[in-house]
């Protein structure tokens, strides 16, 4: 792909878009799990769309790393090759296997086309190696395959691409059987294990690829069908894993199967690990607050940007700052006062300062005021609710907007430099943004989301607006003890009908689908198994004067107050409100 | 009475009992073959059209239940559909009120039994300027007309009509096409160039798409050539056409008379694929009258 220089540091196109340049700079692989990728283990990276899912798979790529390793003048080392394989190609489209009466064949015919796309990214990858084995060699290979596979190469084509040619040929012909056969199957079809494992197995005996492990990068595999998917995880569990192994990216709305084709299930731990990539904390210490630092400031340098600092580029309105300072330090005087003495003295203050002063702020503005102000660095990273194209979104159009206004002002400058986003800016485009994703909650949901119907997209606004209500009158009473409450949990399931929680259970899936929700898994401090705590996407909170700093708490919402807010716009009562302290997050 | 079986599909608009009237007097069908969708919040709004079809027809009528949930159901009843009724006739298809499932199922149909071919469709007298669906369920292929899909290439997305900003939406999430190309109905009407002007801003903004088109969504021919001809041309810095080195995606949201163009592009490049867009919820007043009519014949 061309490289073109971005217009703008905070560009948040599609990883695949990327020119492979542009997304070896970018790319940040501290603080995240993503050098998992290189290991021998099968991994599956779980996150909605904008975590950086496909960024991870491609950056591993035999392409992305072999450029990394000439940009580093450094020799690469064929210990591990990773071949990435997008599941968005119109194949994976194709639904004809639905046709076919014979649920084994229908399961052939999947296969074949999932094999063809990974024996096709494998042997583009081994004709971009040079000088990976002499004519001789090539001889010999050619041969073998023509012995094991009956695959006849012509000899004057280098033995990798011939054979990308034969997989390329033998796709059209089993589609063009399939699309013009009553039976909607062919009598052509590979399979895994017949085609793939032997040919790694030739592609071993040559002498630079000899100790490879392959790393087959199945990226956006939730549009694989179910026979495909079943496929995927027998290979999985396939014991010997010295030769390939995979990493999935799937999305986590949509709920993976993890049966195989013989029935059993891959087990995590034992057959694979996986990788959450949405990261509950985007405080500044988290490894979310330190990766999203990172990124920022590597595309601010990238971009030949004088300020390199995140903290400097996205400032603090000072006047915001200075009264956040000063409820500090009330809150703290306060609480000085109530532990005078007591043990834990100084844990206690910094527990009630962190709780209750930034709280102060926001109750002590002026009613008559507008919405209060949000900018610095802090809310920024808080507000992306940890997906980093969540980061990146308000950040690309704040920059447009300052830059705008300084080209506006210096038309004759040849070079423009944006020292840092004026506050009023960031203000004035989360606000912006905040307002634009409740029209979408209100317009759009019924239109994007794959069945959602329009009682149902209305449902989710109301309840999403008694949700805000509810965070906002916790904020701004003097009696909540933990005012800055912004994910919740539901509790009483039992207290709603079987179809009640599936209705509520649908409002969920539609918001994460629409990436207003997310949610992550805790350990439930009541029963100590799993819980579910879900977090609404906090570009929503401006809108609606909330803070988008939040705190290590949950509000626990019964089921039943859930439904009656959704179906008829009824107020969550925030007395039947519990709290529980949450510091377990996984 | 004709040779001829008229293919219609049951709707509770205006224009589809006018016009299958007008079908009746000009063509004198020997069979018409009802298609009717399954859909409990539609159900009642065609109860008046449905009466009066009946009566209209008699013994003329068969009736063929499909339900939009199941397509690979739906895909084996139009075939024992066309294959019991069709084969060797002159078929008349009145694609005002199918879906674009049905336009090209049946299409595909005649193809398959030698069927000499004929479309008609007919305008609404008006739009109430409304929406006329909504709830899209997930963008589907449609069996056998899905193309030859090239390994390793990416994805061109076209779409005729694209003013409907909601619907390119879930196209281009669901497809993640690399490319997207746009035919935007052309016409001095004012609402028209508003929305061209408009659509076009918007989707520059928001999708970065460049390849954006005029044509004359009523004339299939100049159509085909036009969506044709730009499909051929090279990408920037690329040796080869869109055609030869995109897997192309076809979809139809304008008027129904490109489902008639687009199915026509696939019939000469069947390694593209033809898709669409379910949709479950619809709007009884979208349109009233019966209008202008185009007709045109398919060549196999």
């Amino acid at each position: 792909m061309s490289s073109k220089k971005p217009t703008n540091p905070f560009e948040y196109e599609a990883a695949v878009n990327f020119a492979t340049d542009e997304l070896i700079e970018y790319f940040v692989e501290d603080h995240n799990y993503s050098r998992f990728i290189q290991s021998g283990r099968n991994i599956f990276i779980v996150g909605e769309r904008g975590c950086g899912k496909s960024m991870t798979l491609l950056y591993n790529s035999f392409q992305k790393q072999i450029r990394k390793a000439e940009v580093e003048k450094r020799n690469f080392d064929y210990s591990r090759i990773g071949v990435y394989v997008p599941c968005t190609n119109t194949l994976f489209f194709k639904k004809e296997s639905e046709l076919v009466n014979n649920p084994f064949k229908a399961s052939v015919l999947s296969e074949h086309f999932f094999v063809l796309a990974i024996a096709y990214e494998l042997v583009s990858v081994l004709s971009s190696i040079e000088n990976s084995c002499s004519k001789e060699k090539e001889q010999e290979l050619k041969s073998e395959l023509n012995y094991i596979l009956n695959i006849d190469l012509p000899e004057d084509i280098p033995i990798f691409k011939a054979l990308a040619r034969y997989f390329q040929k033998l796709n059209s012909e089993t589609q063009n059987q399939v699309n013009n056969s009553e039976e909607s199957t062919s009598d052509k079809c590979v399979s895994f294990y017949s085609l793939v494992i032997p040919i790694l197995q030739i592609v071993k005996s040559i002498e630079k690829l000899k100790d490879t492990h392959f790393l087959f990068l199945i990226d956006d595999a939730h549009d694989l069908n179910s026979h495909q998917i079943k496929a995927l995880n027998s290979w999985i569990a396939y014991r010997d894993h010295s030769d390939f192994s995979f990493k999935v990216a799937i999305a986590k709305v949509r709920k993976h199967s993890y049966i195989t084709s013989s029935g059993s299930s891959i087990l995590e731990g034992h057959d694979f690990l996986t990788i959450d990539m949405e990261k509950p904390y985007q405080n500044k210490f988290s490894d979310f607050g330190l990766w999203a630092k990172d990124i920022l400031e590597r595309r601010l340098e990238k971009f030949g940007l004088e300020t390199k600092d995140a903290n400097k580029f996205f400032p603090t309105n000072p006047k915001v700052e200075e009264e956040m300072k000063y409820w500090e330090n009330v809150v703290r005087n306060k609480a000085q006062e109530i532990y005078k003495g007591q043990d834990n003295y100084a844990k206690k203050i910094s527990d009630f300062v962190y709780k209750y002063a930034r709280a102060e702020y926001f109750r002590n503005r002026s009613s008559k005021a507008n919405l209060p102000q949000y900018s610095g660095w802090d809310t920024i990273v808080n507000l992306s609710t940890g997906v980093v194209r969540n980061l990146l979104y308000p950040c690309y159009w704040m920059y447009d907007k300052e830059y705008s206004t300084i080209s506006d002002k210096e038309k004759d400058s040849k070079e423009i430099q944006v020292q840092f986003i004026r506050p009023a800016y960031q203000d004035e485009i989360i606000k912006d943004k905040s307002k634009e994703l409740w029209g979408k909650i209100e317009n759009d949901l019924f239109n994007n989301i794959d069945n959602c119907s329009t009682k149902q997209a209305t449902q989710i606004k109301n309840f999403f607006e008694q949700l805000a209500l509810l965070f906002k009158e916790r904020l701004m009473s003097p009696e909540s003890s933990e005012p800055r409450a912004i994910t919740f949990s539901i509790s009483a399931r039992q207290e709603v009908s079987e179809s009640q929680n599936n209705e509520i259970d649908e409002w969920l899936r539609i918001s994460k689908e629409a990436l207003i929700l997310y949610d992550r898994k805790s350990s439930s401090k009541e029963f100590g198994g799993k819980e579910t705590i879900y977090v609404p996407n906090r570009l929503l909170f401006p809108d609606r004067g909330l803070d988008v700093i939040g705190q290590h708490s949950r509000v626990s919402i019964r089921a039943a107050e859930i439904y009656e807010a959704a179906t008829k716009g009824k107020k969550i009562n925030n007395k039947e409100v519990s709290q529980q302290t949450l510091f377990d997050y996984e | 009475m004709s040779n001829t079986v008229l293919i219609t599909v049951l709707s509770w608009e205006e224009r589809y009992i006018l016009g299958l009237e007008k079908n009746i007097n000009a063509f004198n069908p020997s069979l018409v073959i009802l298609f009717k969708y399954l859909n409990p919040l539609t159900a009642e709004w065609k109860i008046g059209n449905y009466t009066k079809t009946q009566s209209l027809l008699q013994s003329n009528l068969i009736e063929v239940e499909i339900d939009s949930s199941k397509p690979s159901e739906t895909w084996f009843i139009f075939l024992k559909a066309f294959s019991n009724h069709c084969k060797g006739k002159n078929i008349l298809i009145d694609i005002s009120t199918m879906t674009r499932e049905a336009i090209w199922l049946s299409l595909y149909n005649c193809r398959l039994n030698g069927c000499k071919t004929d479309y008609i469709y007919y305008k609404p007298k008006g739009y109430s300027g409304e929406w006329i669906s909504r709830d899209p369920g997930k963008p589907r292929f449609l069996y056998k007309m899905s193309g030859i899909a090239k390994l390793g290439a990416p994805s061109l997305l076209l779409i005729t009509g694209g003013y409907d900003i909601q619907r390119l939406d879930s196209l281009i999430y669901n497809f993640e096409p690399k490319q997207t190309m746009l035919f935007f109905q052309n016409g001095e009407e004012p609402r028209n160039k508003e929305n061209f002007n408009l659509s076009q801003e918007l989707l520059r903004a928001k999708y970065n798409i460049g390849l954006m088109y005029e044509y004359d969504a009523y004339d299939t021919d100049s159509s085909f050539d036009l969506i044709v001809d730009k499909l051929k041309q090279r990408e920037n810095g690329n040796s080869e056409s869109y055609l030869e080195s995109y897997n192309i995606i076809l979809n139809s949201l304008g008027a129904k008379t490109s489902a008639i163009t687009l199915f026509n592009i696939w019939l000469k490049h069947p390694h593209v694929a033809l898709s669409y867009i379910p949709s479950k919820e619809y709007n009884k007043e979208y349109s009233f009258g019966i209008g202008d009519e185009y007709t045109g014949s398919i060549t196999f």
